[in-house]
């Protein structure tokens, strides 16, 4: 299912930072697990992914680093940064708060 | 990771070429990057199209550009075909310019100011062109005829009642004229004191060559009486006029380049007549002396009418004629006081009487009984039609051409010529220029001025003394002077405005003058009746004089003492203390007026104003 670019521009950052939390990922990889994890819901076109990154970048939510993978590879590597946790667990309690509201009228878990 | 030498990249990615850019690898090369990147050409061509539309600078596109290597690589290795990738990844177009916007975001913060200031000036100047563009498009629009009034006002009357031309002839017989000019008139006898050989006294070595002088010219000083007593000034001003009269030794020399010069402006029309007065004043007052000495009151009496004549000719004129007519009035009122000092003989009580009804008819209490300032409002209105445009509601701007008359009187009025620094004169008419554009619309620079005016024009009903420090007018001219931006917008307010507190003063120390010679003419007609000076002004009322005046700095009735068997007048002088009668001193003597001061100057002079009578005279 294709969700709508309104609800993927609020939600799409969330899960960017909800995956970093686990450890620093570089841009394929973020594109894999989103996939992955959302079950494609959350599969975001790959040309957004890496503006949403530099944006997250800017507010000082993630940090990035350059390194040489053990294939040889350069890739740029992205963390959350300590601001960027904080972010993500305000968020957190926002989509929560969200879901049971709307679970509250029905949109969810009927 | 080592990369193999490409040789265009070697060429033009020089080493200096990336130093210079803090890099020494050749990694800005991104498409180079791109070239060498192991990928299907569907992608790299992608990734060029994406980094290229981005427009960022070197190093953020090498950077994207690495990062879209990377992620076509890892989606390759993740068994994606060239086809899906390219596919997967999106519009081109798009994913640039979402990349630009958000790696912006990311710039130093000093960027970002540098780009704001530089739009913000981009939109300032924009402005400023249409102001420009406006500046230089309106034309002003000259409607009265000020200088026309003013002859109106200077030459009513027949040719009979005309005093310039006579005062010409006196002057021209006397060798008054620039073009003949008497070396007499340039002879000093006391440099120290800056007197000249006409400013003579008995006491002095020069006196008899003064004396013979007078003698040699009496019919120039006969002349010169007559002319003085005509009543109307007789003098045409503007082009052509007067002021133009290459026999008498006046050359044609406008002082401003006028955008008409067949109707001049009023700032713009020379007043040497005014000079003049002065120089043939002094003449009369010189005749006096000699008069005095030769104990002949009559003589002595006509110079002095003569020159309270030449004094009444700052009325219905300019505060400049004012205050040549004001030092006019106190030379005359010198020359009284010397003569009754030094030989009361030899005027009889009839001339005494008559010369204080005379004097009694020049001014009252206040100023404004001696001047107005309807020609300052006269000479401001000109200035403005001439410099602003008219859009007939009375508003309008200032146009080019009258900035260019503004300037020019601010170049002579000194407020951007700073001779001593050249440099710093430039700058300033160069701002002055950039600036005129950004001077207060015509309404609101006549706002102003009316506003002052009619401050000044109050303050004139009121004795100085009254002001108790305040000086509303002032403090505003020195708030416009203060900001750099009011100077600019009140430009011709800040440069034309009236220094009114200065005149206020000057009228005042010639009333107060004025007072004293009267009270002393008084005194004289008492100790020729009573054989002694009274013991008190009161006595002197209402007989010889019709009332005590008021001291104008301290108020109260003006001090009296007889000191030496002299009488002395006096004022309290700025300090408002009574120091007896004796004059506050200046560079080392006693200076009588020095002391008639107003405000917080005035304390700090120790001693009194003399009015009549006391050592100096």
């Amino acid at each position: 299912m294709k969700i709508e670019s309104d609800l993927m521009r609020g939600a799409g950052p969330v899960a960017v930072l909800r995956l970093l939390e686990a450890g620093e990922k570089y841009g394929y990889e973020l594109v894999q697990a989103l996939e992955k994890q959302s079950d494609g819901v959350l599969a975001m076109g790959q040309s957004t992914l890496y503006p949403l990154l530099y944006n997250l970048e800017a507010k000082g939510w993630v940090a990035s680093r350059t390194a040489t993978a053990e294939n040889g590879r350069e890739r740029r590597y992205y963390r959350l940064t300590g601001k960027g946790k904080k972010k993500l667990v305000a968020a957190t309690q926002q989509w929560q708060s969200l879901a049971a509201a709307m679970g509250k009228l029905g949109v969810l878990g009927t | 990771m080592s990369e193999a030498i490409d040789p265009e990249g070697s060429i033009w990615q020089t080493p200096l070429r990336d130093l210079v850019r803090g890099r020494i690898n050749g990694r800005l090369d991104w498409r180079r990057r791109v070239r060498r990147a192991e990928l299907p050409q569907a992608a790299r061509d992608l990734i060029v199209r994406v980094v290229r539309r981005t427009r960022l600078w070197r190093l953020e596109k090498s950077a994207v550009a690495q990062e879209l290597i990377a992620h076509f690589s890892d989606a390759l290795a993740a068994g994606r075909s060239a086809e899906e990738v390219v596919a997967d990844f999106g519009n081109a177009k798009i994913a640039a310019r979402l990349i630009r916007r958000a790696k912006l975001r990311n710039r130093p913060l000093a960027w970002h100011v540098t780009k704001y200031v530089t739009r913000a000036v981009i939109v300032l100047m924009l402005l400023y062109g249409v102001v420009i563009a406006r500046f230089f498009l309106l034309k002003p629009s000259i409607k009265f005829d000020y200088v026309a009034q003013l002859n109106a006002r200077l030459n009513a009357g027949p040719a009979s009642e005309q005093a310039w031309p006579v005062l010409r002839q006196a002057a021209m017989a006397l060798g008054l004229s620039p073009a003949n000019r008497d070396p007499f008139f340039d002879e000093r006898i006391d440099r120290k004191e800056d007197r000249d050989l006409i400013e003579a006294t008995p006491a002095d070595a020069a006196w008899p060559r003064l004396t013979t002088w007078l003698d040699r010219h009496e019919n120039g000083l006969a002349l010169l009486r007559r002319g003085a007593s005509l009543p109307s000034v007789g003098f045409v001003l503007g082009p052509n006029g007067s002021a133009y009269d290459p026999e008498f030794g006046w050359k044609q020399c406008p002082v401003l380049a006028e955008a008409d010069p067949a109707h001049p402006s009023v700032v713009g029309i020379l007043l040497p007549f005014l000079g003049l007065h002065r120089d043939l004043a002094k003449v009369l007052s010189a005749d006096a002396r000699y008069a005095a000495v030769s104990k002949n009151g009559e003589r002595a009496i006509g110079d002095l009418n003569a020159m309270f004549d030449l004094g009444r000719t700052r009325r219905g004129d300019f505060l400049i004629g004012d205050l040549v007519g004001l030092s006019i009035d106190r030379m005359a009122f010198e020359q009284i006081r010397l003569v009754l000092r030094e030989s009361p003989a030899i005027f009889s009580d009839a001339q005494l009487i008559g010369l204080a009804h005379r004097i009694a008819g020049i001014g009252g209490d206040t100023p404004a009984t001696l001047v107005d300032l309807s020609g300052e409002r006269d000479s401001f209105y000109d200035m403005v039609q001439r410099t602003y445009s008219d859009d007939g509601h009375g508003d309008g701007s200032l146009t080019a051409q009258g900035a260019q008359f503004l300037s020019m009187h601010a170049a002579l009025a000194g407020a951007v010529n700073d001779h001593h620094q050249p440099a710093r004169a430039t700058a300033g008419q160069l701002v002055l220029s950039a600036s005129m554009p950004l001077v207060a619309s015509r309404r609101a620079v006549l706002n102003e001025f009316d506003h002052l005016l009619a401050t000044g024009d109050a303050s004139l009903d009121r004795p100085l003394r009254e002001d108790n420090d305040d000086d509303p007018i002032s403090d505003r001219l020195v708030a416009i002077k203060d900001s750099a931006w009011e100077t600019v917008r009140l430009l011709p307010v800040a440069q034309l405005f009236p220094a009114i507190k200065s005149l206020r003063a000057n009228v005042e120390r010639m009333l107060g003058e004025k007072e004293g010679v009267e009270v002393g003419i008084a005194l004289e007609l008492y100790r020729r009746r009573n054989g002694s000076y009274p013991t008190s002004l009161e006595a002197l009322t209402p007989t010889f004089l019709p009332r005590v005046p008021i001291d104008r700095v301290g108020g109260g009735p003006v001090r009296y003492r007889v000191i030496a068997g002299r009488p002395v007048v006096y004022s309290v002088g700025g300090d408002h203390d009574d120091d007896g009668g004796r004059a506050a001193e200046y560079r080392g003597g006693p200076a009588p007026a020095i002391a008639a001061y107003w405000g917080t100057r005035g304390k700090e002079i120790d001693g009194d104003w003399i009015l009549y009578g006391g050592r100096a005279d």
